[in-house]
């Protein structure tokens, strides 16, 4: 008798769905597929209804679910929570004057890390997403992919063992920032790509067509309708490339052999001095550069955010 | 004007933008191209440095890389069910104060660097035990983006589909795990191979974790930082890093690809 009230039910709303299934551009064979399913494959649906154990389930789904959520909330609180404390506290051992200067430097070497590598990254993914066949571009995605999924840290290591060993670099000689800029847009090139990738990718396809069509080149399409209307998320991936390369300045721990008197970025200075102490009680000295460093890229990460698009469009 | 110069004006037109197109399709392939080499000439270099392979004790190539799968295994295997239950809290009741929390902690973990949860994971070492606070700083590093791109795999399942069970009377629980988290398998699956890469390669910011053996507990930078960068036998724990990402990728790949299909 249920069954059958659903399919009653399911018949009218294939016939003539809701307003707001209209207004959201749904068409009538999604419904009627979506009730096909429900009702002919799955069988879940009915079946949780007439057997009433859907109420209960309910409530173990809620309740996991915002256990989940909870335990995400503690362990963000507890990280900043310790930081808080601990740089806090810390911070009378700690020179202030040097944490400053180390935090200036790594965010002007990320920034010029990221001018170096965001216009590499926008024509290499330009080619990938307008002018690469599909052979082509899946190969060119999947090494991007490759190259994005592993720590900066690894590729700055080959690169400089690499450059060493074909003899294009001699590290004592080599002027150091100059070298901290090339390690760090290294690491910052595949990710880069991918993420100016992926917000080409998003441009509707009906904008190009159109463009094409009335006479433009497949250049001017982009030019004119692609990149003005995928502004906001090029933006967006240049402040995540500036963050990511804030953070990945950690590569120049790599350097500290060679320079030793050379001042380093925030993350290096942990990095290098953390190996230098592995003392849990000198460890502690390090909080206050921690926090900094965390403090600086939450705020570019609060930077990128654009209310206009929609939420489930943000990656982290 | 005659008809041959109106021709020839045509002919401008139509070749500007055509050159135009043409140089931007080149140098946008070269570069392309120069920037995949980029990422594979080092993945070739290490391989050709790790050609003295013989000569290395195994057990001391094949232990870090051991260890790093069991720290990733274990880092995941608490990640992963959490970050479905909250992704799926996200998406089901989106205006309760525990999911807007969640996305607010989850949005401050991914400002968090991995030298910071590195420092933090060295700290608690000595009160949890370095295993557990390895596995730990791993969990933090993936669960942002483990938590996002899940969301993203949730939200492909058109909104249309679930309206239409609830508006049948299916139960919240029948909807999730009937529909979304079945059409959205394959998407689910290869978000969590991609950040399991993720994870494996975060194993390179457990640096700062004072290990009291002799030997690393993973594939870490403690190899790379210790020794000197000129170093070849180094290129051997790189290379398993490496080839680990690689085939972590390549199963998301083939997994979305599959999807499409």
């Amino acid at each position: 008798m249920r069954e059958r009230h659903v399919n009653v039910t399911s018949t009218l709303y294939a016939l003539c769905p809701p307003r707001h299934l209209r207004l959201a551009g749904t068409p009538h064979p999604t419904v009627v597929f979506v009730l096909n399913a429900m009702l002919s494959s799955t069988q879940t649906t009915p079946s949780l209804l007439r057997d009433g154990r859907g109420n209960s389930r309910d409530n173990w789904l809620r309740r996991l679910t915002h256990a989940s959520a909870i335990c995400f909330t503690a362990a963000a609180a507890l990280v900043a929570t310790w930081l808080l404390i601990g740089g806090i506290s810390a911070v009378t051992h700690e020179n202030g004057r040097r944490l400053v200067g180390a935090a200036m430097r790594g965010i002007a070497i990320a920034g010029a890390a990221t001018a170096i590598a965001f216009p590499l990254s926008i024509v290499a993914a330009t080619y990938m997403a307008i002018y690469a066949s599909s052979p082509v571009r899946k190969a060119l995605v999947l090494s991007i992919d490759i190259g994005a999924s592993v720590p900066g840290v690894i590729w700055a290591w080959l690169v400089l063992y690499e450059l060493q060993a074909l003899q294009l670099l001699e590290l004592p000689h080599a002027h150091p920032t100059k070298v901290a800029i090339g390690m760090v847009s290294v690491t910052l090139i595949a990710n880069c790509t991918r993420r100016v990738y992926s917000a080409l990718r998003d441009i509707p396809p009906h904008l190009l067509e159109n463009a094409i069509a009335l006479g433009a080149s497949r250049w001017d399409a982009l030019r004119i309708v692609g990149f003005r209307s995928s502004a906001g998320w090029l933006g967006r991936a240049a402040l995540r490339c500036l963050t990511r390369g804030t953070a990945e300045s950690i590569t120049l721990m790599l350097l500290a052999h060679v320079y030793t008197g050379a001042a380093p970025t925030l993350s290096a200075y942990i990095a290098s001095s953390g190996l230098l102490l592995h003392q849990p009680n000198r460890l502690r000295e390090l909080m206050p550069s921690a926090l900094l460093l965390t403090l600086i890229c939450y705020a570019l990460r609060r930077l990128e955010r654009d209310p206009r698009h929609a939420e489930h469009r943000e990656t982290p | 004007m005659n008809s041959s110069s109106t021709l020839l004006v045509r002919s401008a037109r139509i070749r500007g933008p055509r050159l135009a197109d043409r140089a931007v399709h080149v140098g946008s392939a070269a570069i392309a191209v120069a920037v995949a080499f980029a990422t594979f000439a080092p993945l070739l270099a290490a391989t050709w440095s790790a050609r003295h392979l013989s000569q290395v004790n195994a057990a001391t190539v094949l232990a870090p890389l051991l260890k790093s799968i069991v720290l990733c295994v274990a880092a995941f295997a608490i990640t992963c069910p959490l970050a479905v239950g909250c992704a799926v809290a996200t998406v089901a009741n989106p205006g309760t104060k525990a999911v807007r929390a969640a996305l607010i902690a989850t949005r401050f973990l991914a400002a968090v660097p991995g030298i910071v949860l590195s420092l933090c994971a060295a700290l608690s070492a000595a009160v949890v035990g370095t295993w557990v606070a390895a596995v730990i700083a791993l969990g933090l590093v993936a669960a942002p983006r483990l938590l996002w791109d899940l969301r993203r795999a949730i939200y492909r399942v058109p909104a249309a589909e679930r309206a239409t069970a609830a508006a049948l009377g299916a139960t919240e629980s029948a909807i999730f795990l009937s529909i979304v988290l079945r059409r959205a398998r394959y998407e689910l699956a290869a978000a969590a191979l991609r950040n399991a890469s993720v994870c494996f390669g975060a194993s390179a910011c457990l640096l700062l974790i004072p290990w009291h053996s002799a030997e690393p507990l993973s594939v870490t930078v403690v190899q790379l930082s210790m020794v000197s960068v000129s170093s070849g036998t180094t290129a051997i724990p790189v290379l398993e890093l490496l080839l680990m990402c690689a085939a972590l990728q390549l199963a998301a790949s083939t997994l979305v690809a599959r999807r499409k299909l």
